[in-house]
C-alpha cells in the first residue's frame, strides 16, 4: 500500500475521488485506482505542491492521525503528510 | 555556455539519466504490479535516454524533471505496444490517460502559480483527484480497440456484462464530445493512434491537445458517474 494512504486525511480525499466508481468498476480496479491516486500525489511535483497547500496543519481532536506514513517519494508530499501528524 | 561544453554536458546528463532510469522503472513497475517486468521497463528507458538528452532544452526547466517525464512516457508507450493481456493493457492505458491529464494541469510553471488559501488548495486537490480518477476510469474502460470487451478468464458473467455496458456508455459519451475532443479520444484510446500524431493532424499544438484531452476526460468522468448514479 502507498504510504500516503496511511494518512487518514489524504485517504479520505482519495476515497471521495473514487467513490463514483465503487460498484461501477470491479473492486480490484477501484482499489488499484486508489493506489494510483496516492502514487500521483507522492511522485508528481504539481500534485504534491497542491497537497502540501491543502493538507490540514493540525491533527484532528480524535488523534487518529498517529500512524507513520513512512517514506514518500516526493519531499512536498512527505511534508504535507508530516504536517498532519505534527499538529 | 558554448558549443565546446556541449559534449561534457550531454555526458553528465546521460549519467544523471541512467540513474533516473532505475527510479522511474521501479515506480512504474510498482504501479502496474505483476503485469510488467522491471527489466523490460529499464530497457525501454535506456533506449529512450539518448534522444531525451539530445532534445532537452535547459531554458525550459531542470533536466531531472524533464527526464523523469520523458522516461515515464517512453516506458508507458513501449509497454503499451508490447502488452496484450486485457487487464495489463487496460491499466497501462489508464496510467497513460492519468499522466496526460496531469501533464495538462502542470503545464503552468510553478513560479506563475498564484498562492491560494487553504480552501483554495483543497478545491484544487479535489479537482485534481477527481480528474485523475476519471482519467484512470476512462483508460480502464476504453483500453485499446475492443479489448475492453474481451473478458479475462477471471471475469464472471456479471462482470463481463458490466464491462460491456460501461464500454457502450463511454463510446456514446465520446460521440457527444466537441469535434476535436472526440477525435483525440476516439483515435487515441479506441484506435491506438499516437497522441502527438493526432494533434499534428488536427493542426493543434501538443499543449493545446493536452488541454482538450483534460477537458474531455473531465466531461467523460461526469457522464460515467451520472449514468451510473441514475441507473443504479
Amino acid at each position: 500500500m502507498n504510504s500516503l494512504l496511511s494518512d487518514p486525511w489524504i485517504a479520505a480525499r482519495i476515497d471521495e475521488a473514487v467513490a463514483p466508481y465503487v460498484g461501477v468498476l470491479p473492486a480490484e480496479e477501484v482499489a488499484w485506482m486508489r493506489e494510483q491516486l496516492a502514487e500521483t500525489l507522492a511522485t508528481d511535483e504539481h500534485a504534491a505542491r497542491i497537497l502540501r497547500g491543502a493538507h490540514p496543519r493540525e491533527v484532528d481532536q480524535s488523534g487518529e492521525v498517529g500512524c507513520d506514513p513512512g517514506e514518500v517519494d516526493d519531499p512536498a508530499a512527505a511534508d504535507a503528510s508530516k504536517r498532519g501528524r505534527a499538529g | 555556455m558554448g558549443e565546446r561544453d556541449k559534449p561534457r554536458e550531454e555526458a553528465e546528463r546521460i549519467r544523471e539519466g541512467t540513474d533516473l532510469i532505475g527510479l522511474v522503472a521501479t515506480r512504474l513497475a510498482r504501479r502496474l504490479g505483476r503485469h510488467v517486468h522491471l527489466d523490460d521497463l529499464k530497457a525501454l528507458g535506456r533506449e529512450a535516454l539518448l534522444s531525451i538528452v539530445k532534445t532537452y532544452d535547459p531554458s525550459r526547466g531542470k533536466f531531472r524533471t524533464y527526464a523523469i517525464l520523458k522516461l515515464r512516457w517512453a516506458m508507458l508507450d513501449g509497454i503499451r505496444r508490447e502488452t496484450h493481456g486485457r487487464t495489463a493493457a487496460a491499466r497501462i492505458q489508464a496510467l497513460v490517460a492519468s499522466e496526460r491529464f496531469g501533464a495538462a494541469l502542470s503545464a503552468v510553471p510553478s513560479d506563475n502559480e498564484p498562492v491560494l488559501s487553504e480552501d483554495g488548495y483543497r478545491e484544487r486537490l479535489r479537482v485534481l483527484l477527481e480528474g485523475h480518477a476519471a482519467a484512470l476510469a476512462v483508460g480502464l474502460i476504453a483500453s485499446v480497440g475492443d479489448m475492453a470487451l474481451v473478458p479475462d478468464a477471471a471475469d464472471g458473467p456479471e462482470e463481463s456484462a458490466s464491462r460491456r455496458q460501461l464500454a457502450t456508455v463511454l463510446h456514446r459519451a465520446v460521440r457527444d464530445l466537441p469535434e476535436r475532443e472526440r477525435a483525440l479520444i476516439e483515435r487515441h484510446y479506441f484506435e491506438g493512434e499516437q497522441f502527438d500524431a493526432i494533434a499534428r493532424d488536427l493542426g493543434i499544438s501538443k499543449s493545446w491537445a493536452s488541454r482538450l484531452h483534460a477537458q474531455a476526460i473531465e466531461t467523460l468522468g461526469k457522464v460515467l458517474c451520472t449514468f451510473w448514479s441514475s441507473s443504479g
